[in-house]
Order: C-alpha cells, then sequence, then structure tokens
C-alpha cells in the first residue's frame, strides 16, 4: 500500500467512513495523485451505492447463501433416508457405469495381440474357405471384408520371417462386422499377408496352438503374397 | 486570494457572464484552508483520468464549486469535486454523442448530483447495477460478511467490535475483498473490463 489512507476506499464507496477516516482520506486524496484516482476510479460504484434501492437489493442477494455456502450446508445438516437413498442411487450408477466400461478397459492389452506361437500356427493352417470373405492387399493398404459377423486376425510376414499382426490393432477386438471393408497400413517389407477369419463365438485372441487346433473347421484362410514378374520384379 | 481569482476566472467582457463573476470572487474571500484545497483540488483534477481529453472540465468543476457549493465544507469538496467532475463528463459525452460533435458543455447545462438521471443514465445505472449484484453474490467467507455489515453502513471501528477482529485487520480484509469484487466486475468499478 503506497498510501496509508488507501485503506479507506472501501469504505468511502459504501458510505460508511467516520469524520476521522474521512478527513483523513479525503486530506491524502488532495496530497497524492495515485489516492486521488483511485478514488475518482471508484465514482460509480458509490454513486451506485449511494441508491437506497441499489443497497437493498445487494443485501437480498447476500443473504441469499452462495454456491459454496449451499454446500457447506447440505454438508452439515444431520443425513435423511432421502439422502440414503440418494447415495445408494449414485453407488448404483457407478457401479454400473464400472461394469460396462471395465472390462473393455481392462480387456483391451489382452485382446491387443495374439501370442507368436499363435501367429506362427496360424500362418501353418491351410488355405480352407468357412465364411466368405475378401483380401486386397495393395502397395501402401491392406483392405478385407467378411460376409458374415466373425472375428480376424490378419498378419503379415516379412522376409526374415518375422510376423506381426496387423489387424486387430492394440486395444482393437477382433470382432468384424458383415459387409464392412476394413482397412490398415501394410507393414513395410510384408512379403506375405494372412487373413484368418473364425465364427464369432470364437475370440482368436484367446486362443494358443494349442486350442487352436480344437476350433472346428472349416475357417476362412486367405494368403496373399506378391506375384513376381517376369523380370524378377515383386507386386 | 483575489490574486488566485484572477488566475482561475479573468473578468469576463460579456456582461451576463459579469453577474457571475461576483459571486465567485465574494465566495473566495474564505479561509486561507479552503482556498489551499480548492487549489489542490484543482491540480489533481486537471492530472486525473478524468479530464483527460477534457481540457476545461476541471474549470467548469470548479465554478460550480465556488459558486452553488460555497457553503459546502472544505473536506467535502474532494468527494463532490469527483461526482461533479463524473457527471459532467458523461453528460457531455451523452451529449456529443446525441448531436454527433463534441461541444463544450455551458456550467449551468449541467446536472447537480441532487438531479435523477435521465433515461440513459439510468439504463446505464441499471446495468451496472445488475453487473454489482451478480459479482457481489459470487463473494463468500469473510468478503460476504464485511459486504453485508458495510450495505448495513457499519463503520469499520463497528465492523471490527462485531467481527471481533483488530481495525486494522478489517482494513486489510475489505482492501482484499474490494478487490476480489472488482476483479469479479472484469477489473473496473464501471463493471467492464
Amino acid at each position: 500500500m503506497k498510501n496509508p489512507a488507501e485503506r479507506l476506499l472501501g469504505g468511502h464507496a459504501f458510505g460508511t467512513l467516520t469524520d476521522e477516516e474521512r478527513h483523513e482520506l479525503f486530506t491524502a486524496a488532495l496530497e497524492d495523485q495515485e489516492l486521488f484516482d483511485a478514488l475518482a476510479d471508484q465514482e460509480p460504484l458509490r454513486e451506485l451505492l449511494a441508491d437506497r434501492v441499489v443497497r437493498n437489493e445487494l443485501l437480498d442477494a447476500l443473504d441469499r447463501p452462495s454456491l459454496v455456502e449451499r454446500v457447506r450446508a447440505a454438508l452439515r445438516r444431520p443425513a435423511t433416508w432421502a439422502d440414503l437413498a440418494a447415495a445408494t442411487a449414485a453407488v448404483l450408477v457407478v457401479v454400473g457405469a464400472t461394469h460396462l466400461l471395465w472390462p473393455r478397459a481392462v480387456q483391451a492389452p489382452r485382446m491387443a495381440a495374439a501370442r507368436p506361437a499363435l501367429l506362427r500356427a496360424l500362418f501353418d493352417l491351410p488355405a480352407q474357405r468357412g465364411i466368405a470373405a475378401d483380401l486386397h492387399v495393395e502397395a501402401e493398404r491392406i483392405t478385407f471384408r467378411v460376409e458374415r459377423d466373425a472375428q480376424a486376425i490378419l498378419a503379415a510376414q516379412d522376409r526374415d520371417g518375422a510376423m506381426t499382426q496387423v489387424f486387430p490393432q492394440p486395444g482393437d477386438v477382433a470382432r468384424v462386422a458383415k459387409g464392412v471393408t476394413l482397412s490398415t497400413a501394410r507393414p513395410s517389407g510384408a512379403v506375405r499377408v494372412r487373413l484368418v477369419v473364425f465364427p464369432l463365438e470364437i475370440d482368436p485372441l484367446t486362443l494358443d496352438e494349442g486350442t487352436l487346433r480344437t476350433v472346428p473347421h472349416p475357417l476362412t484362410v486367405i494368403e496373399w503374397r506378391p506375384r513376381t514378374s517376369p523380370g524378377g520384379k515383386t507386386t | 486570494m483575489l490574486g488566485l481569482a484572477a488566475e482561475w476566472f479573468p473578468r469576463p467582457s460579456w456582461p451576463p457572464m459579469r453577474l457571475l463573476y461576483s459571486p465567485i470572487r465574494m465566495s473566495l474571500g474564505d479561509d486561507g484552508e479552503r482556498t489551499k484545497a480548492l487549489e489542490k483540488l484543482r491540480a489533481r483534477l486537471v492530472a486525473s483520468r478524468l479530464c483527460r481529453d477534457e481540457e476545461d472540465l476541471a474549470q467548469d468543476v470548479m465554478v460550480l464549486l465556488i459558486t452553488k457549493y460555497a457553503t459546502t465544507p472544505t473536506v467535502d469538496l474532494v468527494p463532490l469535486g469527483i461526482t461533479i467532475a463524473w457527471k459532467m463528463r458523461a453528460a457531455r459525452w451523452r451529449k456529443a454523442d446525441r448531436r454527433g460533435e463534441n461541444t463544450a458543455v455551458d456550467a449551468t447545462d449541467v446536472p447537480l448530483p441532487d438531479v435523477g438521471p435521465d433515461p440513459e443514465e439510468h439504463a446505464s445505472m441499471s446495468e451496472r447495477k445488475g453487473r454489482l449484484l451478480q459479482a457481489i453474490s459470487r463473494l463468500d467467507g469473510k468478503c460476504r460478511e464485511l459486504m453485508r455489515l458495510k450495505l448495513e453502513e457499519r463503520s469499520f471501528p463497528d465492523i471490527a467490535e462485531i467481527l471481533r477482529a483488530k481495525i486494522n485487520t478489517v482494513y486489510s480484509w475489505d482492501r482484499r475483498c474490494m478487490g476480489r469484487l472488482r476483479e469479479l466486475l472484469g477489473g473496473s468499478w464501471e463493471g467492464r473490463a
């Protein structure tokens, strides 16, 4: 505070200064331009507060509890049956929401990728056609679609024999809707792409190479390999 | 004293203005304390933001203070001068807006503090009142209590007693709470950012 009389500014606006305080403030304002300006800036407020009607309206507004006060008051009052019912309903809503949302959240990582052994086993499966499906591999993208709701894994193998799961992406499920064309980026260096389609009731991401053998056939196994042109170029 | 009068109010050449001249000269014949206060008030007004771009506003305020408020206690000259300056400035702006020009306003045309607000002023006040109501109702805790007591016209010593605090503590609370209120009004007491 540059001028001690500044402490009195708020009292001037509300018209509550004592005679001594008024004398101190106005005398100081005559000597101090900054204090004078502060006093002048407050004039619109002082003018409003000089109106008795406005003062009463402001008092009414202050008599209504603020949001913070309402929350505090609600927390302080004794609990009633209605509070218990509301709290129970809130708990039920939270539990219900958790049941709906939690499984996806926790299962997503588990379903994100098949184990390498399963990928190898998938590449060992003989070609077969259970559920009608199409697979197209282009330079940059791979697209596929199934003609029935099903579950599918799309895997790629590079020149070194390393296998990667292309679909489903981490966090996704293997479920594919009927007639929907899915598209994904083609892994660089992929020389072998394999789409394996399972019936809807079989989640391939929960399988391993042993349980894969127990799955009733026929599945759908479609493989793509680059065609080699007469010049030795692959497409 | 007469030297001051001659400097502020040289004898007008237009005869009707000479009628105004005499009371000014007469009113200046009071004690030295009032004259000094008037001199300082004029200097503060001239240097204030209120009189920026309004060269003769301070002069017009002084004319009114001397001619119409000659009996007002010296201590009240500062708030009265500020109130008159605000009203004159607002009246000039409104007049300039209406006419599309920024003409000078004769001191006798200026509404005095006891004159009721015109429709434009009334609209502006009601807008400011709405903002103030909104802002003050967002205060809580100590600030809310302090504002309530001030609206009930309790003085700082009374508030200190009611809240069982030292008066300097109340001054500090008030300063902080007024700052908060101003902030809620958008950083200006006029209620606009």
